[in-house]
């Protein structure tokens, strides 16, 4: 059992894959909606034929469950003809999938590897109240906001410490990050001349 | 600038400084970022993607392909000494690899993976500049309508041989095609989806997009993985030389998986993972001794290392002759040739010829690297494997956000690499084949340059891709690639009733 169910239940009830594809949706609807008003013709060639292709994708895969059968292998099927993770996949995942195909008499306890693997993104592993990839997610963006507001230069120290507490590393190992990323952050301003040590919003001359 | 003259120059280029240097310093990087699991060759290779910025590009370009080379070897490290595979090149290694170190041979696990990846690349690196001809022929016979049907027929064959439904990977690949109509259109002056603001008037930078995809999309997958990854421990035991001794008393077996690497490799889509599995399949079905592996065979280790470092020559032939990448690692490597102004194609054979062989030459060059590194550092290299998750995703996370303002000095670039970090979770987490919409993200203005170039061409018909015999052959392919598996089963299931 989760230390967090109110989250537990959020995710649960929200459709993100629902969600990811009603963003394509509607962002190729207005993609082909703009197009009109190009003033060149030719310049809406190439918009409309993708945004046309993602409407087309999307409201099949939306539909899934409701298509004919020969239409619905097209859509919903695996087609592999050669079979292979994606090399985004580092890790353990790779080597469960693959295993998969070797030996299949062991599909059953992957399965149910997987499925702990989608329980366990749902949890925090450190007793936080938010799930570990929901947080990791929501500091990443936030670093971003805080950074674009007041400099990356120095909120970048802040979030590696926030991060380092929140997962309860060792002090020692949190200052060395600190003293890292900010050795990081000063050599990236330096090196290409990049002014991170000011924000938009507060602190914009720079120290 | 004939081939030979062009070979002559590459090579003085190479051992020229600091390029020499370089080649080590991207080898180096890239055994750290294939040893550390969840890090790998394509997230190393975009973050460092923009550091290579004030880098000559010949030099930007030997440092990518270099940690290229290096993570496919470092990848092995972690397999081999806690039974994670840095990469997913490196899944197969795990069956033989870990059960070795646990018999007390790491060390000598270690040194058959540095031979067989060293001695494998090498020669699948020599086999391209050998068919290098060959290619420059095939190459200079396309025109902009084959370009155009070359490009989808990557973005088909991506989302067949990836996992999942083509539907979504065909749609994952037309989303990104999609968003790289913002920003002033290639061939007239319209600009497109830009909101007025001057930040969008060049698009969404296609690096910002490797960046986000592959470090912030992983980093937050990543987090979900509880703990660290270290298991029991290893014990470093065990004799390097009997390693190398055990790999090149063995040459048949380590072309025959090396060579097998390379042409899986070619195949876009496929890649290091696909031919670590066929290389150990195969090693196992001709194996008189196949009861034995599993249980910590060197052949094992052998076939699978061999084999994905032989992929590094296959997958350069699609990326730089057509600008297709098989993986995710050789996206990153086509993003840093656009971002250095090198095309894929006909120019990469022709003006730029010096440049492809310089960075062929590095990796010949790399692979002693590699096997010296694994025989002489191996003792030291399983301290990477150590490293937490929690300490990796939040350096992870600043170099990517310093990586992507750093690009142009533009917010809108941290925007993408945020935004479409989490979209990108999303799409991995729903099985849409990210590849894919990298791959739009970055053919995207070659494909409508080449579109649109070719409906000029036509005076607007687009009768041209199926009126010249080149194009019209790739048409056929998409379209047996699409759709041939479900005839098949359908005719097969017909025939069975």
């Amino acid at each position: 059992m989760g230390t967090n169910p109110l989250f537990q239940k959020m995710a649960e009830r929200i459709d993100m894959e629902k969600a990811l594809l009603g963003l394509m949706l509607a962002s190729a609807l207005y993609m082909i909606w703009e197009s009109y008003n190009f003033e060149i013709a030719e310049a809406a060639t190439f918009p409309r034929l993708t945004a046309g292709f993602v409407v087309i994708g999307t409201v099949l895969l939306f539909f899934r469950p409701y298509l004919p059968e020969p239409l619905y292998t097209f859509v919903a099927e695996d087609s592999q003809i050669v079979g292979a993770e994606e090399e985004f996949e580092p890790g353990q995942e790779g080597v469960e999938v693959e295993e998969e195909k070797i030996k299949t008499a062991e599909e059953n306890e992957v399965e149910s590897e997987e499925e702990n693997e989608a329980n366990n993104e749902l949890e925090s592993s450190v007793g936080r109240p938010l799930p570990d990839p929901m947080f990791t997610a929501f500091s990443a963006v936030g670093y971003g906001i805080v950074g674009y507001a007041a400099g990356i230069l120095w909120i970048t120290p802040i979030f590696v410490a926030i991060y380092g507490i929140w997962y309860k590393l060792s002090s020692r190992v949190i200052i060395f990050l600190v003293l890292l990323s900010f050795a990081i952050a000063f050599g990236f301003m330096e090196a290409l001349n990049a002014p991170l040590d000011s924000g938009e919003i507060i602190n914009q001359g720079g120290i | 600038m004939s081939i030979v003259q062009a070979l002559m120059e590459a090579t003085s280029i190479v051992f020229s400084w600091p390029t020499i240097g370089w080649v080590v310093v991207g080898l180096f990087l890239g055994i750290i970022a294939g040893a550390l699991p969840g890090v790998g060759a394509a997230l190393g290779m975009a973050i460092v993607l923009p550091l290579t910025l004030p880098l000559q590009p010949v030099d930007a370009l030997i440092v990518l392909v270099g940690m290229y080379s290096g993570a496919m070897y470092g990848g092995s490290i972690s397999a081999i000494l806690v039974n994670v595979p840095g990469t997913g090149g490196s899944a197969a290694t795990t069956l033989d690899g870990y059960p070795m170190s646990k018999k007390g041979q790491a060390v000598e696990a270690l040194a058959i993976s540095a031979t067989a990846s060293a001695i494998a690349g090498f020669f699948s690196v020599a086999a391209l500049i050998l068919l290098s001809p060959v290619i420059i022929e095939l190459v200079l016979a396309f025109g902009s309508p084959e370009y155009f049907v070359m490009a989808i027929l990557g973005l088909a064959l991506i989302t067949v041989v990836v996992r999942g439904s083509i539907v979504k990977g065909l749609t994952a690949g037309a989303f990104g095609l999609m968003i790289t109509s913002i920003g002033i259109a290639p061939n007239s002056p319209e600009l497109r989806y830009t909101f007025d603001s001057l930040a969008l008037y060049d698009g969404i930078d296609f690096i910002a997009a490797l960046i986000g995809v592959f470090a912030i999309a992983e980093m937050i997958k990543l987090s979900a993985q509880k703990g660290g990854i270290a298991g029991e421990a290893i014990n470093m035991s065990g004799s390097a030389l009997s390693g190398v001794r055990t790999t090149l008393s063995h040459p048949i077996k380590l072309l025959k998986s090396g060579f097998m690497g390379m042409f899986i490799g070619a195949i876009p889509g496929a890649g290091a993972t696909v031919a670590n599995f066929f290389a150990y399949g195969e090693e196992v079905r001709s194996s008189k001794d196949s009861e034995s592996f599993g249980t910590g065979n060197p052949l094992g280790v052998l076939a699978t290392e061999a084999s994905n470092n032989g992929t590094i020559g296959g997958s350069l032939v699609p990326t730089i002759s057509f600008g297709i990448p098989g993986s995710g690692a050789t996206a990153v490597l086509l993003g840093g040739l656009l971002l250095h102004g090198l095309r894929p194609g006909p120019d990469m054979f022709e003006g730029e010829l010096a440049t492809t062989y310089a960075f062929l030459i590095a990796l010949l060059i790399g692979n002693i690297f590699i096997l010296l590194v694994g025989v002489f550092l191996v003792t030291r290299l399983g301290i990477l494997t150590k490293v937490e998750t929690n300490v990796i995703i939040p350096m992870v996370i600043v170099l990517a956000i310093l990586g992507g303002y750093t690009l142009d000095t533009n917010w809108i670039d941290v925007w993408t690499v945020l935004g479409l970090g989490v979209i990108g979770y999303f799409m991995v987490k729903y099985d849409y084949s990210i590849i894919a919409f990298l791959l739009g993200i970055i053919l995207g203005e070659i494909a409508e340059e080449n579109l649109m170039r070719s409906l000029q061409l036509s005076g607007g018909s687009y009768d041209i891709f199926v009126m010249r015999p080149l194009s019209l052959l790739l048409v056929i392919m998409i379209l047996v690639i699409l759709f041939g598996p479900f005839i098949k089963s359908k005719l097969k299931a017909s025939f069975n009733n």
